[in-house]
């Protein structure tokens, strides 16, 4: 009865109003809350899938309210009612829906097929706390043009810092909630950042690297993107995340080139190699691949891990792809056929991040090490430490950045380190809370 | 409201009634350090034996209300340091807040972890599973805190925690269903859990390894079994964890609580316990790694129920009749002789008894008579072979696992065994410790079946103990004590056991090294031997630690040895053990009645572990002996043997009891031409033959066992519609039916009527005369048919395809 009345007072409100329940706006956002983690793609359950416009309007008709669909969300039948085990739905919400079916449950976006994540308006990000209470896990990082900048992943925002001595230089907001890879273009314009609030979604956005300001949010999906890399000409930029899928986007347009899905598992990092001309990507499902850029074919998969994979590198010469991750091996493979050449190291820990710089290869671990190998023949060339503030087990370390001689590592105890790697010594430490 | 009423008046009543009668508070006292910590009170009020819980609604009195405050589910939350008294009657509880101003961060081992079980987050079937749920993976009830801590807090760059607003972590969005969660809704929002959580992450998930004491056990209470009587069938349970600084903390609101059977008692997450329906329970809590529990019994007032006394036979009927006035229910009435007969030659030898021995037996008049055939029956070779093949089943007896001639030399011993009645300490010596040549001590073929050191240390744990310890090898055992410890533990009693193939036929010698040691999985640790109630064992170097191993198990004090063998011949027996499943012992699968139980080992212990002398009591008692008909007061039991538990035939049985109703036995490959079902020393020893697969079927088809496990489980006791099809139109029971040199035939040929015909069916095979109507429809059908020998076979089938015959009841 409640219920009903509601409803009445909803439609007498609508008609008053004249205003139309949009898709997009407002149905899109409860059915992405309430119902696409169990019916997606690749997990149908009871074979529904209700992930984008065109699935769901499979599921019912324009002005009846008979399907099984609503039924099942309005039903006061325990047993049959969705979402299983879960509180029902609100009337409001139900009645979001009801509205929405009974105009006639049309679309108000672009394309039927785009994942509902795509569709909902982009929001403004909330605002970051001006003073973080506790320290945040520094899980990406990249240095600003010509090494005067330290650029590390906040809370909602990015922050920029002062590589020599650790100043708060800026705040950029309107990000995701965390960064887990920060990329800037070739020319040093813009900042691209996969971010996303963790299991809830996840975006790649583009700042103007200059003002902050936000030039693209070129994708949008519903768990966070984990790495993003531009081209060497910077008219690409590919990233990856929880979905295992890798994207192309041509930066100009910002329209989608490219989209492949082969990883079953998340994408954890991507590598471009010197001609532009592939991407070699590392995922949780224990491979790593390697991708022509132009056709998005596969070239090789490397199934040597036997756990994630979390880094991974092209050797200069095109050839060899360098690759680590849980199990604490670095394994140089060959870029054409997938097969192993060399173990090229072992670490007792995971290794989380694998980068090239100036100075060669670095490899960090969760155990707080990070290796510098030669990059020829990765004979291992020295080794900086990480310990904790308090002299418990080392930190984890969660990202790192290269500029000249310059290393800078961020650890999930919400640390920065630079060291120097040509003395070898620590030159700053502080910690990336504003 | 009303409770409260019939609680005023229930005390005020009793009051008058009896002086004893009174509150008991628990604990008596209690110290309480900071501000997060609480304290569940137990109310009790008992009146002579007999007690009800009231910590719900019961009117707590604080000496001063400062220091603390009681909440009506007799829940104390600390207010300021301070001592005071709580009161209740005249029961009183002095409690000391201390600390109160202190910092009260939250513990993840004691706190967060164990919230996290209770939450069933860390479940065998969500996230504690070998794979965890959605890409994130606890460990089983939290057994390893160190990889959880890691799990939890760093893995895929600390996504599960959000350190700058607490609330949106993945680990409270995901059980509120804020964000979906395949796992549904496990946490409400205004929880104390939540606020835990919640708490954990904003003070920094931090994990504090070796910062703080360690836990040294846990006490439930009550702790002794209560009896709770309808309808004041609640019980609230309270769990105190100890830590080796010496403090104790009220962990009522962390420990997991559980009910061994439902359908009796149900628990919340609180630790209220709510009786459904009359019978026992066992209420277990858990806490960490310990696991405590207490048996519950619940009791209902039946209408018109009134106990009629009736004399026992011996001390079973004392015990079980004591357990069914309690529980009101009626035994049923002593079996007919032609019931008990049947039943009685069944269960002690395998087979139907003759028409010839149930004559002989209904008419003789001697009161004794069923105690004389018991004996007889008890002596005759049937029995030896009978039983010895359901030693066979456990001990895996087969082909398969060790080998053709090692079957009939194994399964001889066994019949050897039976027949003189060796004592049962004796017989697990002569397995457990067996060493030497397999030719010449046939026993050494248990250390075949059971190839290594794990599998013969937990075959003769399910055997000897009646532990499925399995579990315990990769992690502490979800449902028992059992922990990752104990099992390698014990298995450093057989980690030497040494078997070499001579390459004499068959030929396996065993014996035992003097070295070897078994290392934890996890710590590297070389195990001592370590066997439950004895600890940690030093063995001499020189000595055999099976022997070790057996002198415990069989001696005096050993709580499981002689329990497990007699619930074992009971539920031969019965059709159901006191402990069911009955090789599943356990503190959360208690037995159904603990003195009746407890007086049958007491009494194999005290005969000298003389297994017949066992069966003989349990035969002779009115509890074996009562019949299967049900009355209107145990219509409903069928776990308290207040009637004979009807049940299927086992395959064996079933396919001798066809080869006597028809005159043509089932005939084996690969055994002496004359020999039984019953007397099958393993089920696999036929040469593979496509042509006559059918028959092998056949008593697959009725659960015979494979013995490839030691489980007694696979032997398949449920019926299936494989069976009905091979009972309706099945070859073999075609052939049966209408094979010319068979009974019916070799009758008709002797040109017996159709009346002496189906009177000698159902003599052969319900052991009974037909009654007037039955015979009356037979002879109408046969009569009216047109081909006599046609509808004479079909009289046959239908005998056959009856439930009393298929069923022993």
């Amino acid at each position: 009865m409640k219920r009903a009345l509601t409803f009445l007072a909803f439609c007498f409100s609508a008609l008053a109003s004249g205003e139309v329940v949009s898709f997009s706006r407002e149905v899109a956002p409860i059915l992405q809350r309430q119902c696409v983690a169990c019916h997606k793609e690749g997990k149908a359950k009871g074979k529904y899938r209700l992930d984008t416009y065109e699935q769901l309007r499979k599921e019912l008709e324009p002005g009846d309210l008979e399907t099984e669909l609503f039924h099942r969300v309005t039903t006061d039948d325990e047993e049959e009612r969705m979402p299983v085990d879960a509180d029902p739905l609100g009337d409001q919400e139900i009645n979001v829906i009801r509205r929405w079916i009974v105009e006639g449950a049309s679309y108000d976006g672009e394309d039927p097929g785009a994942l509902l994540s795509a569709i909902i308006p982009l929001r403004d990000h909330p605002g970051a706390p001006s003073s973080y209470p506790r320290p945040l896990g520094v899980t990406a990082m990249v240095f600003g043009p010509q090494g005067q900048k330290l650029y590390t992943g906040g809370y909602h925002e990015i922050l920029v810092w002062d590589p020599n001595g650790g100043a708060l230089l800026d705040r950029i907001p309107n990000n995701g909630q965390r960064s887990y890879g920060l990329a800037l273009s070739p020319d040093g314009n813009m900042l691209a950042a996969a971010t996303g609030d963790p299991g809830q979604a996840g975006e790649v956005r583009v700042f103007d690297a200059k003002s902050g300001r936000v030039l693209a949010t070129p994708f949008r999906g519903d768990d966070t993107l984990l790495a993003v890399g531009f081209s060497p000409d910077g008219r690409s930029l590919a990233f990856g995340g929880v979905d295992g899928k890798l994207r192309l986007f041509q930066t100009e347009t910002w329209t989608e080139v490219l989209a492949v899905s082969s990883h079953s598992d998340w994408l954890t990092a991507l590598n471009w190699n010197r001609e532009g001309s592939q991407i070699a990507t590392a995922s949780r499902d224990k491979t790593a691949k390697v991708y022509e850029v132009t056709t998005g074919k596969r070239v090789s998969t490397f199934s040597g891990h036997s756990e994630a994979v979390r880094g991974i590198a092209f050797h200069s010469n095109g050839k060899e792809v360098l690759s680590a991750g849980d199990h604490g091996h670095l394994f140089a493979w060959g870029s054409e056929s997938g097969k192993k050449i060399a173990d090229r190291a072992k670490f007792d820990n995971p290794v989380l991040r694998f980068m090239e710089g100036p100075g060669g290869f670095f490899a960090t671990t969760s155990g707080g090490v990070i290796a510098q190998f030669h990059a020829e023949n990765q004979k291992r060339l020295q080794e900086f430490k990480v310990v904790s503030e308090t002299g418990a087990e080392a930190p984890t370390i969660s990202s790192c950045a290269c500029w000249e001689t310059l290393l800078a590592v961020g650890t999930l105890d919400g640390r920065v380190i630079i060291f120097d790697t040509e003395t070898g010594d620590q030159r700053t430490i502080f910690v990336a809370k504003p | 409201m009303t409770r409260f009423f019939l609680l005023v008046f229930c005390v005020l009543s009793m009051a008058a009634v009896c002086c004893q009668a009174g509150w008991e508070l628990y604990p008596s006292e209690f110290t309480l350090r900071g501000k997060r910590e609480a304290l569940q009170l137990i109310a009790t009020w008992r009146d002579g034996d007999r007690v009800a819980d009231h910590t719900r609604g019961a009117e707590y009195v604080v000496a001063d209300p400062a220091v603390l405050s009681v909440s009506r589910d007799g829940m104390v939350r600390p207010r300021s340091n301070g001592v005071t008294t709580i009161r209740l009657g005249e029961s009183t509880v002095k409690v000391r807040v201390s600390g109160i101003q202190s910092p009260a961060p939250v513990s993840f081992r004691h706190e967060t972890l164990p919230v996290l079980s209770r939450l069933g987050c860390s479940a065998g079937s969500c996230h504690g599973s070998p794979h965890g749920k959605g890409s994130f993976r606890l460990s089983l009830r939290a057994f390893d805190p160190a990889l959880d801590g890691l799990t939890l807090v760093s893995e895929e760059l600390g996504r599960r925690t959000n350190p700058i607003e607490p609330d949106k972590s993945l680990l409270l969005l995901k059980p509120t269903t804020a964000v979906s969660h395949e796992g549904g809704k496990k946490l409400d929002k205004e929880s104390e859990e939540y606020a835990l959580l919640r708490s954990w992450i904003a003070e920094g998930a931090a994990l504090r390894k070796g910062e703080e004491s360690t836990c040294t056990g846990i006490e439930i209470y009550p702790s002794e079994s209560r009896v709770l009587h309808f309808p004041d069938a609640n019980q609230q349970f309270s769990v105190q964890a100890k830590f080796s600084d010496g403090t104790r903390r009220d962990v009522t609101h962390l420990a997991v609580f559980e009910s061994s059977n439902t359908k009796v008692a149900e628990v919340s997450r609180q630790g209220l316990v709510s009786g459904v329906e009359r019978g026992g329970v066992a209420v277990i809590a858990r806490y960490l790694e310990f696991i405590e529990s207490t048996s519950l019994t619940f009791v209902k007032k039946i209408d018109g129920f009134e106990w009629a006394d009736r004399k026992p036979a011996n001390y079973i009927d004392e015990h079980v009749y004591r357990k069914l006035r309690q529980l009101q229910f009626a035994p049923s009435q002593q079996s007919e002789d032609l019931e008990f007969v049947r039943r009685v030659y069944l269960d002690v030898t395998g087979q139907l008894p003759s028409a010839e021995a149930v004559g002989r037996f209904v008419e003789d008049r001697d009161p004794g008579k069923r105690a004389l055939l018991i004996d007889t029956l008890l002596e005759s070779e049937d029995h030896a072979s009978f039983w010895a093949q359901k030693w066979g089943d456990l001990l895996r007896v087969s082909k398969k696992q060790i080998g053709h001639a090692s079957v009939f030399k194994f399964s001889r011993w066994l019949v050897n065994a039976v027949s003189s009645n060796m004592r049962y300490d004796e017989f697990a010596r002569e397995i457990l410790t067996a060493r030497g040549s397999s030719l010449v001590y046939p026993a050494a073929n248990y250390y075949r079946a059971a190839g290594n050191t794990f599998d013969a240390m937990e075959t003769s744990a399910q055997l000897f103990l009646g532990s499925r310890i399995q579990c315990a090898k990769c992690h502490n055992h979800p449902f028992e004590r059992w922990t990752q410890d104990n099992y390698y533990g014990l298995a450093a009693f057989f980690n030497r056991v040494e078997r070499k193939k001579t390459g004499k036929g068959e030929e396996l010698i065993v014996y035992s090294r003097q070295d070897g040691e078994v290392s934890h999985p996890a710590t590297g640790e070389t195990m001592k031997p370590w066997a439950p109630k004895a600890g940690e064992m030093e063995v001499e170097q020189s000595f055999d630690r099976r022997d070790v191993f057996t002198e415990w198990l069989t001696g005096e004090d050993n709580p499981f040895f002689a329990q497990v063998e007699a619930n074992r011949i009971w539920a031969y027996l019965l059709g159901r053990g006191i402990v069911e499943p009955f090789d599943d012992f356990r503190d959360t699968n208690p037995p159904s009645n603990p003195p009746l139980l407890k007086a049958l080992a007491q009494d194999f212990r005290q005969s000298g572990y003389d297994r017949r002398h066992l069966l003989r009591v349990i035969l002779n008692s009115n509890t074996y002996q009562a019949t299967s008909e049900t009355n209107q007061f145990n219509r409903d039991d069928g776990t308290y043997f207040s009637h004979y538990q009807p049940r299927m035939l086992t395959a064996e049985q079933l396919v001798d009891a066809l080869g006597v109703v028809t005159g043509r036995p089932m005939q084996f490959e690969g055994v002496p031409p004359e020999l039984r079902a019953t007397e099958l020393p393993a089920p696999d020893l036929k040469a593979h033959n496509r042509g006559r697969i059918g028959e092998v079927e056949f008593m697959k088809v009725f659960g015979q066992p494979e013995r490839q496990t030691i489980c007694e489980c696979e032997r398949g006791d449920e019926s299936s519609l494989g069976q009905a099809l091979q009972m309706y139109n099945g070859q073999l029971i075609h052939d049966m039916i209408t094979a010319k040199d068979g009974h019916l035939h070799q009758w008709i040929r002797e040109g017996l009527n159709e009346e002496e015909i189906v009177r000698k069916l159902y003599v052969s095979a319900l052991c009974r005369p037909p009654g007037d109507k039955e015979l009356a429809l037979h002879l109408q059908y046969i009569r009216g048919a047109e081909n006599a020998t046609t509808a004479l076979e079909d009289t046959l089938w239908i005998v056959l395809n009856k439930s009393e015959f298929l069923f022993q009841h």
